[in-house]
């Protein structure tokens, strides 16, 4: 009756495809669309701090609905979390062997789980530094969002470890596409693994530009010319808005 | 004229659990000699560089045309066949090490069976035989599908895309590339289709294809030049499909 009912095999793990899948699903979205988010309202610094602050409040305007902390924790910390967890135990399941074969794939191959492994202290820096109070008071404040964060951002280490940790996210999320496209049979030959990695590289290309250029502007701007504190920065931001639109 | 030579570096084991050790030998050169032909000159002549005489190098080996796999060892770092390996193609001193990835038996001699009892997990075979005359009519095959049915059927089980996979070892469940690869023959086969959601299934279980690690390996060093990560986007199509089947249809 029972195998009449659905006879998936005799597995000693029923749950182990599910894992795995959505491990690799959980990649691309919502973590992977979720960077591709974040790098983009970074890097809308770049059009000054009006641009910036507009931005941000697109995102906090789901806090005036009351369900920013819903959203953050549903499709940001858990799935993130998940993949997490689930990547540490593919990394520990495997012997890497670059050593004897030092083929581009293999190179990728290892590369994935460095990066993997580094993005999830740059994840846990990151948040200590901006979410959680730290002695010094750098924390982003999102009503004064581009002073704020210069202000944060002021720091001499945060630099090379943001660039670091940003480049190493953005690799893993385009080399994470490529092998998302083969784990799921969407390419399948040469010819069209071919033509998706160059399509990756131009996404990777494109993410790491604007999450660099982000940081590079963030540590070039002067805080003494920008709107100061939430009020200034708000009505900056209002007047700056209108204009635009 | 100073006499020729042909100088191995061979690491060597004398069980299961002994210790292993490097000794070197040295055999008068004439030329077209392969690996295996080596061997066999030093079985008879087991005496080493120090001019020791040593208990002869165990190794396996059967077919000499490159066709059983029984011959794979690491030869100068590569995972490949002796018997094919001809030592006016290779630098000297010319390293001989076993397989890493199967459990020893000595010297050059590894145990291959994980392989074989993944083909029998994976139900590698046609069905012939059935309460019906399951051949009444031989299977059409057009001419496209045979000729990449033919590259597949080339695998000998020989371990080396084993040997270089970093998700295939002693400690992984891992099943390996060579049975996808041959999950992807017998699938694609009218009668061997029989079997198509039981392959896939011991696919979806642990150790199946999502412990691929896409490093790509495989394919760089099969002998057979057996396009396997082909058969890997394709096994990982085919259990998507399998577990939407077994999603909703089921
Ligand atoms: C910014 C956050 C992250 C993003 C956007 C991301 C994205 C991705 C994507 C799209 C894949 C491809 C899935 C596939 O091959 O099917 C992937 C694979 C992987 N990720 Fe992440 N990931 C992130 C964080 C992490 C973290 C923190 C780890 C922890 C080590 C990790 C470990 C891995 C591993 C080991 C793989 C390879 C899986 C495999 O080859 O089977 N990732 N990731
Ligand atoms: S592609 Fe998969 S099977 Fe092939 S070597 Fe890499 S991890 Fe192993
Ligand atoms: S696929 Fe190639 S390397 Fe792997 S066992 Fe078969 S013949 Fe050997
Ligand atoms: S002896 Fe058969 S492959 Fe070498």
């Amino acid at each position: 009756m029972a195998e009449a009912i659905a006879d998936l095999g005799d597995r000693s793990d029923p749950y182990h495809f599910l894992v795995r899948r959505l491990h690799s699903l959980t990649g691309i979205v919502p973590v992977g669309v979720f960077l591709c988010i974040h790098l983009s309202i970074n890097a809308s610094i770049l059009a000054g701090p009006n641009a910036f602050q507009f931005a941000v409040n697109q995102i906090h305007n789901l806090s005036r609905l009351g369900i920013l902390q819903v959203v953050e924790v549903l499709f940001i910390i858990l799935p993130i979390l998940y993949h997490a967890v689930v990547g540490v135990l593919i990394y520990l399941s495997g012997k890497p062997n670059l050593v004897n074969y030092q083929y581009g794939g293999n190179v990728r191959y290892v590369l994935q789980r460095w990066t993997g492994i580094i993005t999830i202290f740059f994840i846990l820096t990151h948040l200590w530094h901006v979410h959680w109070i730290i002695p010094g008071g750098a924390e982003f404040n999102a009503d004064d969002a581009a002073a704020s964060v210069v202000q944060a951002m002021a720091a001499g280490w945060t630099a090379p470890i943001y660039a670091i940790g940003v480049l190493c996210a953005v690799f893993h999320f385009a080399n994470g596409i490529w092998t998302f496209l083969i784990s799921w049979g969407i390419t399948v030959g040469p010819r069209s693994q071919m033509l998706s990695g160059r399509v990756c590289i131009i996404i990777g290309l494109i993410l790491g530009l604007l999450g660099v250029a982000a940081l590079i502007r963030i540590k070039t701007m002067d805080l003494a010319t920008m709107p100061q504190g939430a009020d200034e920065a708000q009505a900056a931001h209002v007047a700056g808005g209108t204009e635009v639109h | 004229m100073a006499e020729k030579f042909i100088h191995f570096k061979i690491k060597r084991q004398d069980g299961p659990n002994a210790y292993a050790y490097w000794e070197e030998f040295k055999m008068p050169y004439s030329p077209a000699h392969n690996v295996v032909s080596c061997l066999m000159y030093l079985r008879e002549h087991p005496v080493n560089i120090n001019g020791d005489r040593v208990e002869p190098v165990v190794w396996d080996s059967n077919c000499m045309e490159e066709v059983c796999g029984a011959c794979s060892m690491i030869i100068n770092g590569t995972p490949r066949q002796a018997c094919s390996a001809l030592i006016d193609e290779l630098e000297q001193p010319i390293t001989l090490e076993p397989m890493t990835k199967f459990p020893l038996i000595r010297d050059l001699m590894v145990d291959r069976s994980r392989m074989f009892e993944a083909l029998m997990k994976i139900k590698a075979w046609i069905p012939v035989d059935g309460s019906w005359d399951i051949h009444r009519h031989a299977p059409l095959i057009s001419p496209n599908e045979q000729s990449v049915r033919y590259i597949f059927s080339r695998c000998m089980t020989c371990g080396c895309c084993m040997e270089a996979c970093p998700q295939f070892h002693p400690d992984s469940k891992f099943i390996g590339p060579a049975p996808i690869g041959q999950a992807k023959l017998h699938n694609s086969h009218p009668t061997g289709k029989f079997f198509k959601e039981d392959r896939l299934h011991v696919l979806m279980d642990e150790g199946g294809i999502t412990d691929c690690g896409n490093a790509q390996n495989c394919i760089k060093v099969c002998p057979k030049d057996i396009p396997l990560t082909d058969a890997i986007g394709e096994i990982g199509r085919q259990t998507t499909m399998q577990w939407l089947r077994d999603m909703f249809v089921k």
